[in-house]
């Protein structure tokens, strides 16, 4: 049994007197693959906040492991600004600022991170281009590129294969898979498109009617389930093994 | 223009405008990409509102300004915290009372109406030795916070969500920006005028991003289109005799007009004629 990096026990999360989630019990052990999926407003963003370590819980216990540069976020894509000129090197420095430090400028060790965290993830010949110049798979990479940069112990992912088409989205979710299974990364990827997720993590957490489910692909994606989450008929069938889940017919 | 470096006076504004300037169109490429252009201008009113409650009530203009200055940095900083009104509103309603309240101090001050004007445009041209070095140790002070947390302010500001996962209080951040914004326009202000400062803030930070140069580069192309445009306006209104500060903002909106006339000219001749690699 490995140590669990992130724990809820008995968790409520909210804004104010409002609560989103309720009784929220989740454990995140290293070296877990992790998917968060749910209807849109259902809670995944709050639970997000929390995971990183940015929302209180309202009430309830929610333990992170120690240690700094825990976290490396890759947010979505859409809400990077691209009004800043920054180069696709600037871009990934900026996961070292936590390690450099407070006064301090980063030195060459930075600098090879930076083009380590690059040539990782196959974008080192990009690093002099501006950031808003790249594709959306481009951009994807250089975030997290960024998030690696930071040497996290957990990739967190938010809606990372957004607006791709069908081999960008299926490169960034090798990528992902990679850095679990060769660099033994614990990832957690909040996504709203539930075949991607399916086809990729070990286990799913569902968020929905202001609860948290969570638990193997297989007895997590059923029929049942979906349909009463999304309000409407939902298939799930196996094709080559893997789960793929369709909307039904009214 | 022999006779120009001739007279101290001239020379004085030429140098305050030059600093005055230099030091808002720097914190205005913050201002630009942090989206917060209007939250600026409120707080450059708000400094105004502080010099005009100075002015009345025999205080000094500078100190009056800042007080001012931090009761609005506070506001902005709790409502962006706690609010329930939309940060616009907030923002209009700072606005339109610090303006309102700014011309009944001046209705009310026995100097009479004649200060509105040198409220709102200042009066650079009636600067002191001792503004002057104030402003010298102001744009020291805002070098060496560059120097020393460029990475920070940069950060928090570019993206303060991954910021924040990364431990930094992005709050507490937004804030120092905020007052050092604020001091800014309380020492300025009083120089220059609101309008002025508030030209200095946004137009030379929007040359630079018209010129689309890197992110250092940003900073230092918005400092030198300040300096060249606050030198360049005093001299002009000395020439031409024409009132000062609208003749520097009159002078920045002319080089941001040129900037972006020969940065589109740049993009017709390049589409015009594509390199042989395509690239970019």
């Amino acid at each position: 049994m490995t140590a669990p990096v992130i724990q809820f026990e008995g968790v409520a999360l909210g804004y104010g007197r409002r609560v989103v989630l309720d009784a929220i019990n989740l454990t995140v052990q290293a070296g877990d693959f992790l998917g968060i999926v749910g209807p849109n407003g259902a809670g995944k963003t709050t639970l997000l906040k929390a995971l990183l370590g940015t929302l209180a819980p309202l009430h309830g216990r929610l333990t992170h492991a120690a240690g700094a540069g825990l976290f490396g976020y890759v947010p979505q894509r859409e809400l990077v600004d691209e009004t800043f000129p920054l180069t696709v090197r600037e871009m990934i420095m900026m996961g070292r600022f936590a390690r450099v430090g407070l006064l301090r400028r980063p030195q060459a060790a930075d600098e090879a991170c930076v083009v380590a965290a690059a040539d990782h993830v196959g974008i080192a010949p990009l690093l002099g281009r501006r950031y808003r110049t790249l594709s959306g798979g481009q951009k994807q990479r250089t975030l997290i590129a960024r998030a690696l940069a930071a040497e996290p112990s957990v990739l967190v992912l938010d809606e990372p294969t957004n607006g791709m088409d069908l081999p960008a989205e299926k490169a960034i979710m090798d990528l992902a898979r990679h850095l679990h299974d060769h660099d033994g990364l614990t990832v957690i990827m909040v996504s709203h498109l539930l075949n991607v997720v399916a086809s990729y993590v070990q286990r799913l957490a569902i968020v929905g009617d202001g609860r948290l489910d969570v638990g193997p692909i297989d007895t997590m994606l059923t029929a049942e389930r979906l349909s009463a989450l999304y309000s409407t008929p939902v298939l799930v069938e196996r094709v080559d093994g893997r789960i793929v889940v369709l909307p039904g017919a009214a | 223009m022999i006779e120009f470096f001739g007279q101290s006076f001239i020379v004085y504004a030429a140098l305050a405008s030059v600093l005055a300037g230099g030091v808002s169109a720097y914190l205005g490429v913050y201002v630009l990409l942090r989206r917060i252009v209007f939250v600026g201008i409120a707080l450059a009113q708000i400094a105004t509102l502080g010099v005009a409650v100075g002015h009345l009530l025999g205080l000094h203009q500078a100190e009056a300004a800042f007080g001012m200055s931090l009761v609005g940095v506070t506001f902005f900083a709790l409502q962006r915290q706690r609010g329930r009104i939309p940060r616009e509103s907030a923002i209009g309603v700072a606005y339109a009372a610090a303006s309102a309240f700014t011309i009944i101090c001046v209705a009310k001050n026995p100097l009479g109406e004649m200060d509105v004007l040198s409220l709102v445009f200042g009066n650079v041209l009636g600067v002191t030795e001792t503004q002057l070095y104030i402003l010298a140790t102001l744009a020291l002070a805002i070098a060496l916070l560059h120097w020393l947390f460029y990475k920070e302010l940069l950060f928090t500001a570019f993206d303060p969500e991954m910021a924040e996962t990364m431990g930094y209080r992005i709050q507490a951040w937004e804030f120092f920006f905020y007052l050092v914004l604020g001091i800014t326009f309380s020492l300025s202000v009083s120089v220059a005028g609101v309008l002025v400062i508030f030209s200095y803030l946004v137009i030379p930070a929007t040359v630079a991003l018209v010129l689309d140069v890197s992110m250092s580069a940003t900073f230092a192309v918005a400092v030198l289109v300040a300096v060249v445009a606050g030198a360049g306006g005093v001299c002009f209104s000395y020439l031409w005799d024409l009132p000062t500060g609208p003749t520097i903002v009159a002078t920045l909106t002319v080089i941001l007009a040129l900037c972006g006339a020969a940065k589109q000219l740049m993009q017709l001749r390049r589409a015009s004629h594509p390199s042989p690699s395509g690239k970019r």
